[in-house]
């Protein structure tokens, strides 16, 4: 029982890891809090929908869908934020409206029901003394996969050297030559496709129905303050609120358990306004 | 007043104006001189919302063969009004006000959750207006103008627990149910039915209504090892993330949900092959008064039709007992019409049902198992099933 | 005293606190009128409605208060509302009752409630530390938690089916109508007279530039923190309206997005108008509770997208849309008007004297080893100073010599990493800028720093607030400013620009502004960074001429930060010369203008070792 428990404390973790890494990654960069995520994510769970509807295989959809999600948003940016920079409370504002929006078009076309959405059957198997579902347990060695390679870019590439100028002094690198505007309109639609690919993940799981999005949402944000842009860092707190939430709703009461990680949050950030990572938020 | 300031007012006067203006002259609908006119609450937004199109076809096809085989009371026609009461105790609200004091219904049709009724119920007994409600729920419900042909915790529970007793030798059982009023009373009822049954209840959870994390359910059920598990949750998305998380989970335990109808069921595919769930209606009966009415739906809304289903169905029904009862009562007087609402009998789609057992009716159940293909097929049927006493002190008929 | 004076000191009164405020009451008489006459032509289904959509536009005022007035995003307030709903249906539900008492009882427990609520989250969020981000967040949190512990809450709260059926009728639809309108244009009144007040000027000033009101010396996050705690009581009572009326209460009345929807009517209809949001949010929510049923999908679209459209393009909302046709109005009734909320606006010195000097006091200011660390960064080493009243003491150095930090750790007591500060002989330890500011120093930055939207009038007012406190209710029309401050604008000109907005002045005025604003503490230490920086000669000289009159005749100490040597030169009578953060030099103007060693740092031909000889000295 207790090999399961600290499988879904992990597995759980993995889930939060894949579906914050996009938010973190535009929060870090761009210092942007983006409430149309959860449009992103359920635009991914779609395109499954559609993909599949129309006899494609089950796996091509997961790639399909990060690139349809980050057309959108190459859509968007220029259209919305651009005009918007250096108003944060304001880009808040809008990415709100911008969510309000993505989820009433889809709405609109598909209906407020769930949709019926082919998925990979990958059954259950025995790991550690008790058997697991494997699908679950694919989502640890995704977010890693996933983590390393932002970790990788950022750290070992010209790109990665790019960006982390831009996030720690952003007039500096634009006085060094570096095109402000590029950069944020690559991290949006970066950071907005690996929500359609987190939402294409959760199809198998999940009922796809346009608020797919809002039970992860919450959860994401509180998470994304604690953590600035160090995947590393995210993949520790993921862990950490992953298993107390798992935690609380076996042991004690499922609704309590949903409160674990706001609350967390917000009393870690009360008296650690850095979150986890030195230097992780510039206020 | 500075310029300023008078220029506030004449504009926030000017706005105050307009508004009464427009408001005023919004008028609700008349209802003809003639017709009976009928309410329609449903949850066209919110939780509903998904099933709430097939009541309105079911309601709508209802009145539409009334009104072609003659009308009532002489004639008349049966005239139905639609009211969203947003799935919810707010919205009921609102509803049940426009029609009971606004448009002076004659009678209400209403399948909805136990928040709506309970919010809408005491206006409509203000004027003693009868109300047909036409939704499983659980139980208890008691009033003299409300008149019951949903279905109470012991139509579904009592044969699925025999049948399974005998089918399958279960002894131990684990309950997951959502955490809301329906959830919670079933569960209950369910729990003292095993345990009178001679099982066990090795296990009980409740998930929160908006929830589509079964994560620790699950963990908890195979922990526990349960002969077969019994799931009582809310219609619609609930029994998709729970099934497809349990598909993914490998659990290989018999899986009864009381909350699965057979359009999620096709809708959820083959994730929910193999699950058992009782119901007073399947589009598999093979009586000539359900391939009429199947007939029907599909001649009058084509490819728009909904599959109906154990909501849609019983709303068809009440509608169709409301207006004979109206007929049998020769007036729209509501204590005249509420003295023949038990007496009244329909043979519709689902079966015979009448009203006359402490205003709850007897109803058909059969049990269906969903296909690799999320289609259901009927496995057993348990003939006519008593409501159980649900309000002695109201009349019975015989 | 006589009938006489007493009916004059009344009228003087009157006349006084007259004015905009009293218009501001029976401006909302007109229609409170049209809503009583209007009320029979309507029929009840509507009146029931349009009773929800005035309880909501009380919200809105609470939202616009704080937000539009004060500059704080709260969606912490719709679970404040669900607070008081709900405590209204618990109240009346477990009474077994639902009647007027019962009603105020509940009515009083959700107020109490909220108003602890908020309380914990103005804690939480209204500290030097906490950037709008974190507060946004932290109200974020609030109506999920409220959602989840009502989802929770079985057979208490009603969890996902909510409470209903608990009121027996203690009013009427039609009176419902009545009462809530006639609320509504009352908080409306009311929250005008707020708003047109000092204290009104306090928020906005607030929302401008809240650093500059903190080294002003105004307890910033006490004022957030009361402003929250009374919009709190407000939103509350209007949930509790909402129980009682309504007759049914749900989860989602206080969840996340009843507490957008709040935000959305605000900014739509045009943050700090009051009058905006209150028409955005009565108007929306109408039609959305009439059209909510046929399309209810394309009207949240609509919604989105003039939200997304306001934000983008529009800031002010509708009534920035109406702002001409006001105007044009405006011009109709009065032609010749002028803004005559600052027409009589009189500047007064103060008749206190500045008490001799005796010598015995201790020093002004003391600094002993004051260090500025950033990380491995050594900005400011080891500083000794001693100055007194009267002093006028220039700091110079090449850039990155630490100055301005040198100042700030004086004027901020969280600043500096080691060493101690007294002012006064107070140890400013690690107090914050507001309370090293009630110790009597004050700063005036490098860039003007003023608050741009309000006139200069308004800034003199707030520059005061922390002596004398704003009204809550007028606007004093009498300004009684320290002598200083009044030199200042007398000489600088400002007498003359006291109903111009600040962001209107020039470059020059904007610095006179501040110095002025600054002068108005009445401090005892003044620090001034640049403050000639991007003036002409002329007001170099006006300015300079004022600093040593400050000085000498109100015996304040001047501290000044400047790069114009040839200023320092005339009107200083000490200055310090900072190389790479610590001392080199600290004397009289000859002494630092002949000294080679000052030259050589400026030219950058300096000797290390002559450096290290002249540090020891």
């Amino acid at each position: 029982m207790n090999a399961g428990l600290v499988l879904d404390g992990l597995t759980t973790g993995g889930l939060f890891f894949i579906v914050t890494l996009g938010l973190l990654i535009v929060f870090g960069m761009m210092k942007l809090i983006n409430f149309a995520h959860g449009a992103f994510l359920a635009l991914g769970a779609y395109t499954c929908v559609l993909a599949t509807s129309h006899g494609l295989p089950v796996w091509l959809p997961i790639l399909l869908a990060p690139v349809v999600t980050g057309v959108v948003a190459a859509v968007v940016e220029p259209i919305v934020l651009r005009r918007l920079y250096g108003r944060p409370m304001d880009t808040l504002l809008a990415t709100w409206g911008l969510n309000m929006i993505i989820i009433q078009l889809i709405t609109l076309y598909f209906g407020r029901g769930t949709q019926p959405v082919k998925t990979v059957d990958l059954g259950a198997v025995d790991v550690f003394g008790t058997t697991y579902s494997l699908y679950r347990l694919l989502f640890i060695p995704v977010a890693v996969a996933l983590g390393l390679s932002v970790a990788l870019v950022l750290n070992k590439t010209r790109l990665g050297l790019v960006g982390r100028a831009v996030i720690m002094d952003e007039n500096l690198a634009q006085i060094s030559g570096i095109n402000n505007t590029v950069v944020r309109f690559a991290t949006f639609v970066f950071g907005s496709a690996l929500a359609g690919l987190a939402g294409a993940l959760l199809t198998p799981i999940a009922s796809v129905d346009p608020n797919i999005g809002v039970p992860w949402l919450f959860a994401a944000f509180m998470i994304s303050l604690l953590v600035g842009i160090s995947p590393a860092a995210l993949g520790v707190a993921c862990v950490l609120l992953g298993m107390l939430q798992v935690l609380l709703a076996s042991l004690w009461d499922p609704t309590i358990a949903t409160l674990a990680v706001p609350v967390a949050v917000v009393l870690i950030l009360r008296f650690f306004p850095q979150g986890f990572v030195k230097g992780a938020r510039v206020s | 007043m500075s310029g300023r300031g008078r220029a506030t007012t004449l504009v926030a006067s000017a706005f105050a104006a307009v508004m009464a203006c427009t408001v005023a002259s919004c008028s609700s609908d008349a209802a003809d001189d003639n017709s009976v006119l009928i309410a329609i609450p449903v949850g066209l937004t919110g939780a509903n919302s998904v099933v709430a199109p097939g009541v309105v076809q079911a309601s709508e096809l209802a009145a539409d063969q009334i009104n072609a085989d003659g009308g009532i009371l002489g004639g008349r026609q049966v005239k139905l009004k639609i009211y969203d009461d947003q799935s919810g105790a707010n919205g009921a609200l609102k509803a049940f006000t426009a029609a009971v004091r606004e448009d002076n219904v004659v009678g209400i049709v209403g399948m909805e959750t136990t928040a709506a009724r309970n919010a809408g119920q005491p206006i409509a007994a203000e004027t003693n207006t009868p109300y047909v409600y036409t939704s499983g729920y659980e139980g208890k419900a008691c009033a003299q103008n409300l008149f019951i042909n949903g279905s109470t915790p012991e139509q579904s529970v009592n044969p699925l627990i025999a049948y399974i007793d005998e089918n399958m030798g279960a002894k131990t059982w684990a309950i997951v149910a959502s955490d809301y009023a329906y959830g919670r009373d079933t569960a209950a009822f369910f729990e003292q039915a095993v345990k009178d049954s001679g099982g066990e209840v090795v296990s009980t959870q409740f998930n929160p209504v908006d929830s589509g994390d079964w994560t620790s359910a699950l963990q908890n059920i195979r922990s526990a090892e349960p002969d077969v598990v019994v799931s009582i949750l809310a219609a619609g998305t609930p029994s998709v993330t729970l099934s497809k998380q349990w598909k993914q989970s490998g659990l290989a335990i018999p899986h009864v949900n009381l909350g699965m109808d057979e359009d999620t069921a096709k809708t959820i595919g083959a994730d929910a092959a193999g699950v058992l769930y009782p119901s007073m209606y399947f589009t598999g009966n093979d009586s000539p008064e359900n391939k009429e009415f199947m007939q029907a739906l599909q001649d009058k809304f084509g490819d728009d039709a909904h599959i109906p289903n154990q909501m849609t169905v019983p709303q068809y029904v009440g509608v169709h007992l409301l207006a004979e009862a109206i007929d049998a009562a020769g007036s729209t007087d509501p204590a005249a019409v509420l003295a023949e609402l038990p007496n009244v009998a329909f043979e519709g789609p689902s079966g015979p049902v009448q009203i006359n057992k402490q205003h709850h009716a007897e109803l058909n159940y059969y049990l269906g198992e969903v296909k690799q293909d999320g289609t259901t097929e009927v496995v057993a049927d348990f003939g006519l099933v008593d409501p159980g006493e649900q309000c002695p002190e109201l009349q019975s008929a015989p | 005293m006589s009938t006489q004076s007493r009916w004059s000191t009344a009228r003087g009164l009157w006349t006084r606190t007259g004015g905009t405020n009293t218009r501001s009451l029976t401006a909302y008489l007109v229609p409170a009128a049209v809503l009583l006459a209007t009320a029979p032509a309507l029929d009840i289904y509507t009146k029931m409605i349009l009773t929800v959509s005035f309880i909501y536009g009380l919200t809105a005022v609470s939202i616009d208060l704080l937000w539009g007035y004060a500059g704080v995003l709260s969606y912490a307030h719709g679970a404040l509302f669900g607070i008081g709903a709900y405590a209204v249906a618990i109240t009346a539900t477990s009474r077994g009752n639902g009647v007027l008492s019962t009603v105020v009882l509940g009515g009083a427990i959700g107020i109490v409630v909220a108003c602890l609520v908020a309380l914990a989250v103005g804690g939480l969020s209204f500290h030097s530390r906490a950037d709008w981000l974190y507060v946004g967040v932290v109200s974020f949190a609030v109506p999920f938690i409220f959602e989840r512990l009502v989802l929770a809450g079985g057979e208490v709260t009603g969890s996902s089916s909510g409470l209903s059926a608990f009121m027996q009728s203690v009013f009427k639809p039609n009176q419902w109508y009545l009462l809530t309108g006639i609320i509504l244009l009352l908080v409306l009144s009311g929250a005008t007279v707020l708003v047109r007040s000092d204290t009104g000027t306090l928020f906005k000033a607030i929302r401008e530039n809240e650093i500059r009101c903190t080294y002003l010396g105004i307890r910033v996050n006490r004022v957030k923190g009361v402003l929250f705690t009374a919009t709190a009581a407000l939103t509350a009572f209007a949930g509790a309206l909402l129980a009682s009326s309504q007759n049914v209460v749900a989860p989602d009345l206080g969840g996340i997005m009843a507490a957008t929807m709040m935000v959305i009517w605000v900014a739509l209809g045009g943050r700090g108008t009051l009058v905006g949001p209150v028409i955005a949010a009565v108007v929306i929510d109408y039609v959305t509770a009439i059209v909510g049923a046929e399309f209810p999908f394309i009207w949240q679209l609509g919604l989105g997208v003039a939200f997304l459209l306001v934000v983008l393009y529009l800031p002010g909302g509708l009534m920035s849309l109406l702002r001409t046709p006001m105007a044009i109005l405006s011009r109709r009734f009065r032609p010749a008007e002028s803004d005559d909320r600052h027409a009589d606006l009189v500047i007064r010195a103060s008749d206190s004297e500045t008490p001799p000097l005796n010598g015995d006091e201790p020093p002004v200011l003391t600094l002993r080893g004051v260090t500025c660390r950033f990380g491995s960064f050594t900005a400011v080493s080891e500083i000794n100073l001693e100055a007194g009243a009267g002093e006028v003491v220039s700091i110079v150095g090449p850039n990155g010599a630490g100055k301005s930090t040198l100042m700030r750790c004086i004027s901020n007591g969280t600043y500096r990493t080691a060493g101690s500060v007294h002012v006064g002989g107070q140890p400013i330890k690690q107090l914050s800028p507001a309370r090293v500011a009630a110790l009597g120093v004050s700063q005036k930055f490098q860039h003007a720093s003023v608050f741009g939207a309000l006139t200069v009038g308004e800034c003199l007012r707030i520059a005061q607030a922390r002596t004398v406190r704003p009204s809550l209710w007028r606007r004093d029309r009498v300004l009684t400013l320290p002598r200083s401050a009044v030199r200042v604008i007398e000489a600088t000109g400002l007498s003359a620009l006291l109903s111009e907005r600040a962001e209107d002045l020039s470059h020059g005025q904007k610095q006179a502004l501040e110095l002025a604003m600054v002068m108005a503490t009445d401090p005892k230490v003044v620090l001034l960074d640049e403050p000639t920086a991007g003036l002409s000669h002329e007001e170099r000289t006006v300015l300079g001429d004022v600093f040593r009159l400050i000085a000498s005749t109100e015996g304040k100490l001047v501290i000044l930060v400047e790069h114009d040597l040839d200023f320092v030169r005339e009107i200083s009578s000490r200055i310090l010369v900072l190389h790479q953060g610590q001392l080199l030099l600290d004397g009289s103007v000859e002494d630092v203008a002949n000294s080679r060693l000052v030259q050589e740092i400026y030219t950058g031909t300096f000797d290390e070792q002559e450096l290290a000889d002249a540090r020891e000295s």
